[in-house]
């Protein structure tokens, strides 16, 4: 963990397109005092954790009417009134699609998550609990990934090749944190096993392989074995720290294992796993085991049922009339309500476990979100979140802030979602089908790191474009295939754009207002970034062949990209 | 007078060739091979417990869990290559070494794993630890160690030794860093320039070895096919074919097979798979396991023992069954463990592996049956033909009635059939799929549904069948059933997504396969043996390279 | 008009699905089943319907405790109390040189403590056994009279054989595995009319397949015990979906505490209805030899392990004496009971020496496998 500029994090974190993230999070995060964690227990650290429920909500159930401090709990928020000081509920935010085609369950879920909305499951950044845990997981276990409803899935991707496994079964949780290689804190006597030792310089034995071994790969491969070496040397931290007398905990107990239960997706057997497994969780994180936690409540195309019928809450939200006199779904409302008092019984377990002169509740930052507003519509506007726990106190969460939403999408573009007042909400801008700002506003985002897949297929394209119709056909063309593509009407920003950001492929037109492509191309190569390739290519309008014409055209770049 | 003689002569030659022509054509060579890149592959769980095994005897104890492989592009074999290991994974991983380096140097059975005894106990004697690490770690990184590896891991070993006071516990060490390194984890390709093509280049001796075994045995390469590639033998095609051959005599040539079918059949699956206990209550564990196994055992019978037609196993009307899977059968099974060939049903109405429990309640809900999920199952396993995603912004509104209204799917489904923004889709998906709808959500024959009786009638692809055996014989008989297989199995032996310019070679496969009569270990002796299943396609870089444009300047 | 159309479509509905539907669980003319639970059909309980006016059976503990010696002595503990107790049933349990009157109730004096059913005018389940309206027959709840339930005056009176009492509960035995019951049809060509079928019935030789939530799940497949005594077959009949057999001598199974003890039934007879889903409802009754009744439910004299011996005489007798403490009766007054009770096969003295028993079955369609064709 080297030392890492706000700039820095914000490259990673927010590697989407338009994000501004609530500074105190920021601060309390990076700064000297929520990194230092001083073994001594004096300053307590701060955990981070995301708890994911499947299929949205019901609209006039859980949004609140009113914004700012006093709104009155809506029936399914009613659940967590015990800890509505301490929960922040964010309603009106979108996931911006801006012509990706949406994966039901998947697409809200993963662009949420990661910032980049994908077509499928292959991620092109890593998710925000991953960057997070980077930067502050110095623990046993670098995150721990949980599912109560049988699933090994976590929606925690490093990347596209490496998910994050979840365990399903409490006692199998319980054995992996408090079995082989727990080391309680409180214990009397601390005796550092010389197996320890010797294990570790076995392991950073292996890991001397690494130089010689990334030589003799090819650059696509270089990657995924440094993936692996990643993951020795957190292998090796962990056993370090096994190595180290712990810093004793006040109150904590290891606790019992819990009773072998059936693990599956029924409502009441989803329920006790997700009880018990919060309980360990929350062990976890008092005993300084993980900073970093992912739970995956349901499915988010929810697999959760009641026995005996042969519907799961997923088909209901397609299948289920509206219930006339309701007015909504009422089966789903029933599923919806469950996960929300789950969701309720994930922050008693936190809050039962006293910490410093608080609960570990307050030395949390919880993300609860869904994939999905409209589980039916698979809408992925106003898809639900709630920010939970104090972060040590530096999170004032009583506001509920609304995004602008899309019911209050005006005529003309949106510019980046922000509130005023001391409190920056987390928060996408609404782009929908209007053409995204150009110019110099598109530029103040904070720039991306790119993240390769193994065989190099994606890429971070920046087009420079004047003609509205033409420079939209090619982004959205290109954007569907899953590329990331900014969009310049005219050279002028070209030189800042890529002092900025770290681009990939570069699409001129040859024609421009101003200076020409060519000559653009030819001041970026004699003094620019260097630029492994770039293509020209003319595009012309087809009068009357539409924009099939246009697209086809467009494939032969991308033709190249992939056999390259 | 010569001149009609010579026509005559002509006439008759032509005339005599006439029957020749009626027979197949000559077998045409293989097109000349493309290749691919030079891949690093994740070991599947069963490579990994084969290889231990295989290695340590069937006693040595596994102690890892494994997470969900990923699956790219259909198989679990092409995201072997695109998986990369989780945290999690590496602590498994480093368990199960732990432990199984702790099991093979108790003292009680050392002397079989050391291929020399110590000088003394606690002294370190470093040309045994030499000799330890040399053979162990040649099985396991599947090829010799450098002098340097040797020595890293022998320098653990006397550190571990040292620091513990026991020889043998430094071995342990050492064997727990090998079975632990990327070497013996990941499947790392190494390439070496190729003598017969100057500036190309090919895979190393080692790496054939490697991608020959687990294609062919699903688990580590032998002693004798490491000897081989040390010896050169694997360069020569009669060396090649000598080692094929033996391989596919091996036991593991079937685990191959049934590693094959278990990726293909998407197996993995069922570990998410849960019935409704009140719906179905003869689903049990068992049953599940049971249930590929029957699967499994029908496909290696008929395609390895029997040497079957591979198009045959849409029609196979025996199969091997347990009491468990009887109940939900019913069919009478005679033993009272284990399994016994019998009728698959008792009036011959259900056929082939598609009709298998392993099929219909894999692709089916928790509570019912699903027409749509088992014929997109159908149409992408069976067929290659990929159903895009549904549309995101689907109008339910159609089908919002009760079940009263509609009591069969067929019926349920029709508003999909006949909607536009749905029909392209489901039109390819539900005949098929409603044909198998005489077996509920848990593949128990029924006849009607909610009091309706169930019309499975359909066509698939232009053939029109009336029930299930039709649709049984229409998959058969379809063109793509035998190209999806070998396109499957294909990518399965390379371990990533086919390319464009390997359509030829494709097609060329396709036709040994029909020639040898759709036999499946033919086709992977084909496959074996081509020259295109160890071609390397130059470095990416390279290819970068020579693509980039130059720029044309402006025409008015 | 509409009425008698939908009449119309409704019978051509039915009788085409009849015609068309050949049901799963007949397979060329065969049938198997498996019985998924068996109970004795007793009558009411005697509280409800006043069989019992001189109060129910007594077991030796309470028969000593109503004795002078047997009353608690003030200051007495719990335990020392309990103890005497104890000591004085098995007193009352033993002859005068020791001999247990459990394992030999033949030597025992009469009980009077034991209670029968005297009266006939309760209603009874069960079916005519001897085609006779004799005075100590039962009218059937239906209203059908002449109905064999000796079984029943004999332990009507007994605690645990009311509703809820647990001597009636052997069927959870059953689904433990121990034992079993296959019905094997053969010949049948219709459902509801077949005037000629042969049954065979069986004893088990495999565990009962059971649902995840104990329930026994249909079409499993079974073999019978290999042994030919445990194999009858008769003649049978269908008549308007209910199926008679001819009465012919079967053996079955029963087991307790690990034992194994027969389950003969002389001229025995299922009487059943036979629904479109397989499912058989009814009666399997006939005449159980009084000896292996008493076995059976009392005394266990003939209890063998699983592999044939006799069981320790230990457990034999202690399970007997147990069950009497337990269940409240006492040994040799229930072996009185069934002797004088008895109403079928008498010996060459006249004396009879089976005791008509009713049993409810029902049963569910399961493959029988020939035990040829299994392999040991």
């Amino acid at each position: 963990m080297s030392g890492i500029s706000r700039r820095r994090f914000l490259r990673g974190v927010l590697g989407g397109t338009v994000v501004t993230v609530g500074l105190p999070i920021l601060n309390c995060l990076l700064d000297d005092s929520g990194r230092a964690f001083a073994a001594t227990g004096k300053r307590i650290p701060v955990r981070f954790g995301t708890w994911i429920w499947g299929c949205g909500m019901i609209d006039r159930l859980w949004v609140p009417e009113q914004e700012g401090t006093d709104y009155a709990l809506p029936p399914h928020l009613e659940p967590i009134a015990p800890y509505r000081d301490r929960i922040a509920v964010l309603s009106g935010f979108d996931v911006v699609l801006d012509g990706v085609p949406n994966k039901p369950h998947v697409t809200g879920c993963l662009g949420l998550r990661t910032g980049i909305p994908t077509p499928d499951l292959e991620v092109k950044a890593p998710t925000l609990d991953v960057l997070v845990a980077d930067v502050i997981a110095d623990t046993r276990f670098r995150s721990i990934e949980v599912c109560s409803a049988g699933i090994e899935r976590s929606y925690s991707y490093r990347d596209a090749g490496s998910p994050n496994p979840s365990e399903t079964s409490p006692l199998a949780l319980y054995r992996r944190i408090f079995g082989e290689g727990f080391v309680d804190p409180n214990a009397a006597d601390f005796q550092p096993d010389p197996r320890d030792l010797v294990h570790k310089s076995v392991l950073s034995a292996v890991s001397e392989e690494r130089r010689a071994l990334l030589a003799a790969v090819g650059a696509e491969d270089r990657h995924r074995l440094d993936e692996y070496f990643t993951a020795l040397r957190e292998l090796e931290q962990k056993i370090a720290l096994q190595l180290e007398p712990p810093a004793p905990v006040e109150n904590f107990q290891k606790p019992e294992p819990p009773p072998e239960t059936p693990v599956d997706a029924e409502i009441e057997h989803v329920l006790e796993n997700h009880r018990l497994m919060a309980q360990l969780l929350a062990r976890a994180l008092q005993a300084n085991q993980t900073r970093v936690f992912n739970v995956l409540f349901s499915d988010t195309a929810s697999n959760l049922r009641k026995p005996g019928t042969s519907s799961t809450h997923h088909t209901l939200t397609h299948e289920e009339p509206v219930d006339p006199e309701l007015g909504y779904q009422r089966e789903v409302a029933w599923f919806a309500a469950r996960s929300m008092e789950a969701w309720r019984d994930f922050l008693d377990a936190l809050a039962a476990i006293p910490e410093g002169d608080g609960t570990l509740l307050d030395h949390c930052l919880v993300f609860a979100h869904s994939d999905c507003s409209d589980a039916k519509a698979h809408a992925v506007e106003g898809i639900p979140m709630m920010v939970a726990g104090s972060a040590g106190g530096r999170i004032r969460t009583r506001l509920p802030p609304q995004g602008p939403g899309r019911r209050h999408l005006p005529g003309g573009a949106h510019p980046d979602a922000g509130h005023g007042g001391e409190h920056r909400s987390l928060g996408y801008a609404v782009h929908g089908d209007q053409p995204p700002p150009r110019r110099a506003a598109r530029l103040k985002r904070p720039c991306r790191v790119p993240w390769r897949r193994p065989e190099g297929g994606w890429m971070r394209i920046l087009l420079v474009e004047d003609d509205p119709q033409l420079g939209d056909t090619v982004r959205r063309a290109l954007a569907a295939e899953g590329y990331a593509v900014d969009w310049l009407a005219d050279g002028a920003g070209l030189e800042a754009a890529l002092a900025c950001e770290a681009v990939d492929l570069l699409v001129l037109d040859v024609r421009l207002p101003g200076r020409s492509g060519i000559d653009l191309l030819r001041a970026l190569r004699s003094g620019g970034p260097r630029i492994a390739g770039a293509v020209a290519h003319r595009l012309r309008r087809h009068r009357g062949q539409g924009a099939r014409a246009r697209r086809r055209r467009r494939r032969l770049p991308h033709q190249t990209l992939r056999d390259g | 007078m010569r001149g009609k003689s010579w026509r005559i002569a002509i006439a008759l030659f032509v005339v005599l060739l006439a029957p020749g022509c009626g027979e197949r054509p000559e077998a045409t060579a293989e097109p000349s091979p493309v290749g691919g890149p030079a891949l690093i592959r994740r070991l599947t769980e069963s490579q990994y417990r084969h290889t231990l095994a295989d290695l340590f005897g069937p006693e040595a104890p596994v102690v890892a869990r494994f997470e969900r492989e990923l699956r790219a592009h259909g198989l679990i074999a092409a995201g072997t290559s695109e998986a990369g290991i989780s945290a999690f994974a590496m602590e498994q991983y480093d368990a199960a070494a732990r432990a199984l380096a702790d099991y093979l140097l108790a003292p009680e059975r050392r002397a079989a794993y050391l291929p020399c005894t110590p000088r003394a106990e606690v002294a370190f004697d470093a040309d045994c630890a030499a000799r330890f690490v040399a053979r162990w770690g040649e099985r396991l990184f599947r090829r010799p160690l450098t002098e340097a590896q040797v020595a890293r891991y022998v320098d653990a070993a006397r550190t571990a030794a040292a620091t513990l006071g026991d020889f043998h516990e430094g071995l342990e060490y050492a064997l727990v860093g090998l079975l632990i390194a990327p070497q013996f984890l990941l499947r790392i390709e190494h390439v070496e320039p190729d003598p017969a093509r100057p500036g190309g280049y090919r895979l190393d001796p080692w790496s054939r070895a490697e991608r020959l075994a687990f294609f062919l045995t699903d688990s580590t390469p032998d002693e004798a096919l490491l000897a081989a590639a040390a010896s050169g033998e694997l360069d020569t095609p009669e060396g090649l074919a000598r080692q094929v051959d033996r391989l596919m005599g091996l036991a593991r040539f079937e685990d191959a097979v049934r590693a094959f079918f278990r990726d293909m059949l998407e197996f993995d699956r069922f570990a998410d798979l849960a019935k409704d206990a009140q719906i179905y209550p003869a689903w049990t564990p068992e049953v599940a396991l049971d249930a590929q196994e029957q699967t499994l055992r029908d496909l290696v019978w008929h395609l390895v023992r029997e040497g079957g037609d591979y198009r045959d196993l849409f029609v196979l009307g025996e199969t091997h069954m347990t009491r468990a899977l009887g109940v939900l059968y019913r069919q009478p099974v005679p033993p009272r463990q284990g399994f016994a060939r019998i009728p698959l049903s008792h009036d011959g109405s259900r056929l082939g592996i598609q009709s298998h429990l392993s099929f219909l309640a894999l692709h089916a809900h928790p509570g019912r049956s699903s027409p749509t999920l088992r014929g997109k199952a159908i149409r992408e396993i069976f067929l290659c033909q990929e159903v895009p995603d549904p549309p995101p912004n689907v109008n339910f509104s159609l089908v919002q009635e009760g079940p009263g209204a509609r009591p069969t799917a067929r019926e349920r489904l029709a508003a999909h059939n006949t909607e536009p923004a749905c029909a392209g889709c489901h039109k390819v998906m539900d005949p098929v799929g409603l044909a198998l709808e005489n077996y509920d959500g848990a593949g128990i024959f029924r006849r009607e549904e909610n009091g309706a009786p169930i019309d499975a009638s359909g066509f698939l692809d232009g053939t029109a069948y009336e029930d299930a055996a039709g649709l049984a014989r229409a998959l058969r008989d379809h063109p793509e059933t035998p190209r999806c297989l070998v396109e499957k199995l294909y990518r399965f032996a390379v371990g990533r997504d086919t390319v464009w310019g390997e359509r030829a070679y494709l097609d060329w496969l396709v036709e040994a396969f029909a020639r040898a009569g759709y036999r499946v270990p033919e086709l992977m002796r084909t496959i074996a043996l081509s020259e295109q299943f160890f071609a390397i396609a130059p470095p990416a870089e390279r290819r970068w390279a020579a693509r980039t444009v130059t720029l044309e300047e402006d025409r008015p | 008009m509409i009425r008698t159309l939908t009449a119309l479509a409704a019978l051509s509905l039915a009788a085409g699905a009849s015609a068309a539907e050949a049901p799963d669980f007949v397979r060329d003319g065969r049938a198997g089943f498996v019985v998924s639970h068996i109970a004795y059909a007793l009558g009411p309980d005697a509280e409800q319907a006043g069989t019992c006016p001189r109060g129910m059976t007594r077991n030796y503990h309470e028969i000593y405790a109503a004795t002078p010696e047997g009353r608690r002595r003030p200051g007495e503990s719990d335990e020392a109390y309990q103890e005497r107790l104890d000591a004085g049933a098995r007193r009352l349990a033993s002859g005068p040189g020791g001999e247990s009157y459990c394992l030999h109730p033949e030597l025992a004096p009469p009980d009077p403590w034991y209670r029968t059913v005297e009266r006939s005018d309760v209603p009874v389940p069960g079916i005519d056994l001897d085609g006779r309206a004799d005075p100590d027959d039962f009218p059937s709840p239906e209203g059908e009279p002449g109905v064999d339930n000796q079984f029943y005056r004999a332990v009507g009176c007994n605690r645990s054989y009311q509703s809820s009492g647990s001597s009636n509960r052997f069927n959870i035995s059953m689904l433990t595995g121990s034992w079993g019951i296959l019905f094997l049809l053969e010949g049948v060509d219709d459902l509801r009319e077949d005037p000629e079928v042969r049954v065979h019935f069986y004893a088990n030789g495999d565990p009962i397949r059971l649902s995840p939530k104990r329930e026994p799940l249909a079409y499993a497949s079974y073999a019978p015990k290999r042994e030919p005594r445990f194999h009858a077959v008769a003649n049978g009949r269908i008549e308007g979906g209910m199926l008679r057999t001819e009465p012919v001598d079967m053996l079955f199974q029963n087991e307790v505490n690990s034992m194994y003890l027969d389950r003969p039934l002389r001229d025995g007879r299922l009487v059943a209805e036979i629904g479109s889903d397989g499912r058989l409802q009814g009666f399997l009754a006939g005449y159980t030899p009084v000896e292996e009744m008493y076995d059976m439910q009392f005394g266990y004299r003939d209890g063998r392990t699983r592999k044939g011996e006799l069981a320790p005489e230990r457990l034999r007798l202690h399970t007997a004496f147990g069950a009497a403490f337990v269940l409240g009766h006492t040994c040799h007054g229930a072996w009185q009971a069934l002797h004088r009770l008895a109403d079928g096969h008498p010996d060459p003295d006249g004396r009879f020496t089976t005791i008509s028993t009713q049993y409810r079955i029902e049963a569910i369609p399961a493959f029988v496998i020939p035990p040829e064709e299994v392999a040991p």
